[in-house]
């Protein structure tokens, strides 16, 4: 049959307008910001040359207060002397150490200059008694610092002291007279000549109990002090004169002076920052513009905008007539890690000047470095093939790892985007643009990073879709460690069919804790045995604390078994399973709802009384490190000893891996080798040893394990042992005090003790679930879980339903 | 010459006046229609908007690997095999009430046009009170004796969203039925009648035929409709309703917002090319059904 043309073209114009139908709705979108998704063959107009220069190490911390042309100014504390109360005992090293306020130039070569004729108002004392007043602490400290005309200085400092005035001993451990202390504070406004002499001094006078905030005080055109208060801004002269004070409805957070010598301030109100202009001679306020909320930090400096700030992410300047912000460099992307920058300078020619103080734990000094970014046409310097690293929330170590990195590699360099930049709010305070959301349309459209943070990436799904690199065979071919280094259950969490896409250099572990003679001595059980315990409990005993509802509960037992219920990979799902149904009558024990706003909270409320009363049988608890438990005094409340044992689940293993920062590579990263090379670092025993969570490498464990059981003692300054001249034995280092919630007692901690570490050991090696939590799921069980919490439908038919459209979601994802 | 047909001369400006005068439809069904589709074409020929490789069918052979795919395709067919014919049908079957002298015709035809006038929230609404768990129906099925029906999560929720489809549907087909009928010569009806022909036969040789041009416009209006009822369904259910009533339009919606735009673009093309054998059968039944009526 002959079909004509007319037909034909029916049939194509049909076809095209149901595919109009296809899809609808949006779900956030790029914003139009030149800082990230750069393509290749999109290169910016400028790029960024950083030079360096260390001017400082060593145990000082010089932070610039004040910047001139020549340096700057800082002052810090330093130690006088040492005093120690009359009948008071030395138990550490420090513990009577006084200290006072000096000033320091810093000029741009490193030479440091003390100010020697400088010497603070109130001469520092640390709790002796001084002129009948017991307890005496007292001191002064220089919170700004201004140039005048003339070259002297103008400092702002703040006096403080506290004492007891009433009849008791305050080293009585019975001692509860803590109405008997009194404080005050005062203010001065001194002008000091350059070798820190004072020129003059005058106190500013402020009501009882008022508080000055002098460390954001800015000087204006006119040479007024203008400060922040209670609720109010004030300017001074400098000869002390109130010139004006301003009532302020909202919280001031810092005052700037713009490039014409006027003063605004951004303050606080109602989840917005604000730039609010002041005319200090009208002593009026003008009208509030909105301003980033990570905008509060602005300063005046030259280059093409009014005012700039850091988020330490980025430099942004922001233009006053616009209102708008403009990114000028991203700190990382030069090589700077932007949480260690101070006193920056944006030149004219657009070059920006900082110095960079770093606090190295190992050697305990601070290196300060003068730092130069110079901005250059693109095409005027080498460069290097790029990676790109996505993440939402940048690490303060990565950072450096990546300025290390990209410092030494001449073959790459790691350009990072930091997705958190990309959340935008509406004037409410709602969300516009969410950051995850942007990696993850990036991501799913094929622009997938080359490395990437996973914590707020749904990993297994990336991984069981192949977008990850598997990890093993790099590991394997590691000359420095291998697989057997580190805790095979916390890989074996991190395992999608059976690769490993993720390094992770820290974990932490989350548990419910019980009296080991009610809840067994191993960790992790079933719900039966949790109903057993409960019944062996008094009678209206809870299992969990005050508040728990059956969404907290169902919402905490899917972040342990989704994967259990869930087969990315085959897109099998077994919610109608009798586990899961365990799940949900376990979850329907537990109240629909608790009233937060109105409920009246009372000390038998608090989980360490309703435990010691045994009104509760289970308290949550995080472990961070093998430190914790020296801390946790747990055993007190339980009456003897306590288990971790978890949360209960059909397979009895209910604590839960939260992973610290885990990262992978893209599977179609062109520079694996390269990527690895930086990822590795993190499952060094070096760079485990400085984080602050549990280590995944088994022999930093045990050597931070065994370090916690060890005994330190007291040593002179020439490195002998301290002996306790009553006893004639070592004086044994405190490591912190255990303090009792319900009886106030503190106990001194010397070390872990043998039971706690095989506690922690077992807790390590018998945990195996990873915290993997996935909304979407979540949110599919929840809603049909209401039905049966409802009372209208039972477990098994809710259990069907979830599992009809899990199944959808899960199948829809592969 | 032959036959006395003289064959117009191709006139090139008269096809540039006619281009001129068609070329802002052209442009609009090209830019909007014709060049989406070969984007989503493309799409569905290679793995990442990024990496952009061809994969030739590999993204069809996975879709057809997905068992979320299938279900949709299984539950999109089921509800036009069931819900078109139906629409079809009991709009024909009004049209010809209404055309019969019946009292009240025209209250009853404004009847069935009034849920046109109704936004589909408001719909969605009264069906949800109607069908929820606890809404009227189950209050009804409570007061004979029954038991609930969760109709909108098990396997009553195919037959809401039909009644839904027809009740929102039905006023607009017997309409286009209606004109259809008034448009059948009224002369051969006469005819019929002078030679006694039984209204079973009028109806099949006659008004069946010269209405298959509106049937199969009503067929293919209903099943374009049938395919947008994924909007109530979304309204009353969410973007993961019970299994039987999950759409091809749930699976591309989601995957959209996953932004998994191979998988959607191909399921998207398998969707064009099943309407296009459709439409073309729909074609080819009513070429050789009203082949010897005029028009």
């Amino acid at each position: 049959m002959k079909m004509n043309l007319k037909k034909l073209l029916c049939l194509l114009m049909a076809a095209a307008m149901l595919l109009s139908l296809a899809a609808c709705g949006s779900k956030g979108e790029k914003p139009d910001d030149g800082s990230s998704g750069k393509d290749d063959a999109q290169h910016p107009e400028f790029a960024f040359v950083t030079s360096y220069e260390e001017i400082y190490r060593g145990e000082q911390y010089y932070y610039p207060r004040l910047i001139t042309d020549e340096g700057f100014y800082s002052f810090s504390s330093e130690k006088v002397g040492e005093m120690i109360p009359e009948g008071a005992v030395k138990q550490y090293e420090g513990q009577f150490d006084v200290y006072e306020t000096r000033l320091y130039f810093v000029d741009k070569d490193g030479k440091i200059t003390k100010l020697e004729n400088f010497a603070p108002m109130v001469q520092s004392s640390n709790g002796a008694n001084v002129d009948g007043k017991k307890e005496y602490y007292a001191g002064s400290d220089v919170s700004s610092l201004f140039e005048l005309p003339d070259g002297n200085l103008l400092a702002l400092e703040t006096s403080y002291a506290s004492w007891y005035e009433g009849e008791g001993d305050p080293r009585d451990p019975e001692f509860r007279d803590w109405e008997g202390y009194k404080s005050e504070n005062s203010y001065y406004i001194r002008v000091l000549d350059k070798t820190g002499a004072e020129v003059s001094a005058t106190e500013i006078p402020v009501n009882e109990n008022e508080y000055l905030s002098t460390y954001n005080a800015k000087m204006d055109g006119e040479g007024n002090v203008i400060f922040s208060s209670d609720m109010s801004l004030r300017a001074y002269s400098r000869h002390g004169e109130l010139v004006c004070e301003i009532p302020c409805d909202y919280y001031i957070d810092n005052i700037v002076q713009l490039p014409d010598g006027s003063i605004s301030i951004m303050a606080w109100n109602e989840g917005q920052e604000m730039l609010i202009p002041v005319d200090i001679s009208m002593g009026t306020m003008g009208e509030a513009v909105i301003i980033p909320n990570d905008a509060w930090n602005m300063f005046s400096s030259g280059g093409d905008h009014d005012l700039y700030y850091t988020s330490g992410l980025s430099l942004y300047g922001y233009d006053l007539e616009s209102g708008e912000r403009e990114q000028v460099l991203n700190w990382i992307n030069c090589d700077v890690n932007g949480d260690n920058v101070s006193g920056i300078t944006v030149n004219e020619d657009g070059s920006v000047s900082c110095y960079s103080n770093e606090w190295d734990s190992k050697t305990e000094e601070y290196t300060l470095t003068r730092i130069d970014i110079e901005k250059v046409p693109y095409d005027s310097v080498p460069h290097k093939e790029i990676l790109r690293f996505a993440t939402l929330y940048m690490d303060y170590t990565m950072r450096d790892h990546i300025i290390d990195f990209n410092r030494s590699s001449d073959t790459c360099r790691i350009e990072v985007t930091d997705y958190s930049e990309f959340y935008e709010y509406d004037e409410n305070g709602n969300n516009l643009v969410d950051g995850l959301t942007v990696l993850q349309t990036e991501i799913m459209a094929g622009n997938v990073p080359d490395i990437m943070e996973l914590g707020d990436l749904p990993y297994t799904q990336l991984a069981a879709k192949g977008l990850l690199a598997d990890l093993y065979p790099m590991i394997d071919a590691d000359a420095e460690f291998g697989r057997e280094d580190f805790f095979s259950n916390v890989f074996s969490a991190l395992e999608v069919n059976g690769g490993l896409y993720a390094a992770c250099a820290g974990f932490s572990i989350r548990s419910l804790i019980g009296a080991s003679s009610v809840v067994g001595d191993e960790p992790g059980w079933t719900f039966d045995e949790y109903y057993a315990a409960l019944e062996s409990m008094p009678e209206g005993c809870e299992g969990f604390d005050v508040g728990t509802t059956k969404a907290n509960i169902l919402n905490t037992l899917l972040t342990i078994e989704v994967d259990r219920f869930v087969d990315w990979g085959s897109g099998q799902c077994s919610f109608d399973s009798e586990e899961f149904i365990e799940i949900l009558k376990f979850t329907d024990q537990f109240p629909r709802t608790f009233d937060w706003e109105n409920h009246e909270w009372t000390q038998q409320d608090d989980a360490y009384y309703r435990i010691s009363q045994g009104q509760q049988m289970l308290m949550g608890n995080s472990i961070y490190s093998v430190s914790d438990l020296m801390y946790n005094n747990i055993g007190n409340y339980f009456g003897g000893k306590a288990t971790y044992i978890g949360y209960p689940s059909s397979e009895g293993t209910g604590n839960i891996l939260n992973m610290n920062n885990i990262y992978g590579i893209s599977s179609a990263c062109q520079y694996k080798e390269e990527a690895w090379q930086l990822l590795r670092t993190f499952l060094t025993e070096e760079y485990q040893e400085s984080q602050w969570y549990l280590p995944t490498n088994k022999n930093v464990f045990d050597a931070q394990l065994e370090e916690a059981m060890t005994v330190k003692y007291e040593k002179d300054v020439d490195g002998n042992y301290i002996l306790d001249p009553e006893t004639g034995e070592k004086v044994p280092i405190v490591q912190g005090w255990l303090w009792n919630d319900l009886t106030g007692e503190e106990t001194p901690v010397y070390a872990l003790s043998q039971e706690d570490a095989d506690a922690i050991k077992a807790l390590v090696n018998t945990t195996t679930k990873y915290a993997n939590y996935n909304d979407s799921v979540y949110q599919i069980v929840l809603e049909q879980a209401e039905a049966y919490f409802a009372g209208q439908k039972s477990a098994e038919e809710v259990a069907r339903l979830i599992q009809s459209k899990a199944n959808i979601y899960v199948n829809e994802q592969r | 010459m032959k036959n006395g047909v003289k064959k117009k001369k191709f006139d090139f400006r008269d096809w540039l006046r006619s281009l001129c005068f068609l070329s802002p439809s052209l442009l609009g069904v090209g830019v909007f229609f014709i060049l989406p589709f070969g984007v989503v074409v493309y799409y569905s020929l290679i793995d990442g908007v990024g990496s952009r490789n061809f994969v030739f069918l590999d993204n069809f052979i996975k879709l057809f690997d997905n068992s979320a795919f299938l279900l949709a395709a299984k539950n999109t067919l089921t509800f036009s095999l069931l819900a078109v014919p139906l629409a079809v049908i009991l709009s024909m079957v009004l049209a010809l009430m209404l055309e019969a002298r019946i009292p009240l015709k025209s209250q009853f035809r404004t009847f069935f046009l009034s849920p046109m006038m109704v936004p589909v929230a408001s719909v969605v609404l009264i069906w949800q009170v109607l069908f929820n768990y606890n809404g009227s129906i189950n209050e009804l099925v409570l007061l004979l004796g029954g038991e609930r029906i969760d109709w909108l999560l098990s396997e009553y929720s195919m037959v809401v969203v039909i009644l839904l489809f027809l009740w929102k549907n039905l006023g607009y087909f017997m309409i286009l039925f209606m004109a259809g009928l008034a448009n059948i010569p009224k002369e051969l009806l006469e005819v019929a009648d002078v030679e006694g022909a039984s209204e079973s036969y009028k109806f099949f040789a006659i008004k069946l035929r010269y209405l298959s041009p509106t049937v199969l416009f009503v067929t293919i209006l209903s099943l374009i409709n049938s395919f947008k009822v994924f909007r109530e369904v979304y309204l009353l259910t969410g973007d993961y309703p019970y299994e039987n009533l999950y759409m091809l339009q749930h699976f591309m919606n989601n995957t959209f917002r996953s932004l998994d735009y191979q998988k959607l673009s191909s399921a998207a093309v398998v969707m064009a090319i099943a309407m296009v054998v459709i439409i073309a059968l729909l074609f080819l039944a009513e070429d050789w059904f009203g082949k010897d009526v005029e028009g």
